[in-house]
């Protein structure tokens, strides 16, 4: 079993803040675990593609193994403003 | 030392924290929450970060800013939790020999802050709406902070 965590808008899509998987194998890339939370979550689909994805507290590529043992924590596109931009500088 | 935090943020703890007398140089950036956004009045903002991670890319950009600048000090410091429009949400302090090496390593700082800061903000409008601001995908240590400055 996997706990997916869900930052920022993706709490407010999933209506969550974390789900676990039931993975149908024993091993699965992060892309894989996406697959599945798509499944889980179809709102989701949208946030996917740009979501960036972590495990002990370091990031990690969607080709790269899941550690079942750690939740894979889903972070949404940061809303850092823009130099231009009056909120936050 | 801390970086991320829910109580309002301390300018003269972090001055007297990088109090130096090398230093000729002082340069503060404070981002605050603004009234407006995209078009929209709005009465407060709430900040929701991934702690643990933010406080390592915090404590780790500081370190970073110390290495690619002549600068002597840099500290930063970042809010979570519901703000009011007029306070401030991020604090960079930078102190340096001389003041222009203070001014790129601050820029620095704060730009490359909002690419890799796993830190979100949802506006509660004047209208009574509520919403998460969209950004840019988060970015690994190593992205070069201004590639991302013209896109949002």
């Amino acid at each position: 079993m996997l706990v997916v965590e869900f930052y920022g808008v993706l709490q407010q899509v999933a209506g969550a803040r974390s789900l676990k998987l039931e993975a149908a194998k024993s091993s699965l890339t992060v892309g894989e675990a996406l697959d599945l939370v798509q499944e889980r979550v179809p709102g989701l689909a949208e946030h996917l593609p740009r979501v960036a994805c972590a495990q002990a507290e370091q990031l990690v590529r969607r080709d790269q193994p899941v550690d079942p043992e750690r939740p894979l924590v889903l972070l949404p596109p940061v809303s850092g403003g823009t130099g231009r931009c009056p909120c936050n500088g | 030392m801390q970086w991320m935090t829910e109580d309002p943020l301390d300018l003269d703890a972090l001055l007297q924290e990088t109090e130096d007398d090398a230093c000729g140089a002082l340069v503060v950036f404070a981002g605050t929450v603004r009234n407006h956004h995209e078009g929209k009045g709005v009465s407060g903002m709430s900040y929701s970060a991934y702690k643990p991670m933010a406080d390592r890319v915090l404590k780790e950009l500081e370190q970073e800013t110390l290495e690619r600048f002549p600068v002597e000090q840099c500290r930063i410091m970042h809010r979570t939790g519901n703000l009011a429009i007029g306070e401030a949400s991020v604090l960079v302090v930078v102190r340096s020999h001389h003041r222009a090496d203070a001014f790129d390593a601050a820029r620095y700082a704060i730009d490359t802050l909002k690419v890799r800061l796993p830190v979100w903000k949802h506006d509660e409008y004047t209208d009574g709406t509520r919403a998460y601001q969209d950004g840019v995908p988060l970015q690994e240590p190593g992205a070069v902070p201004g590639e991302n400055r013209d896109q949002e």
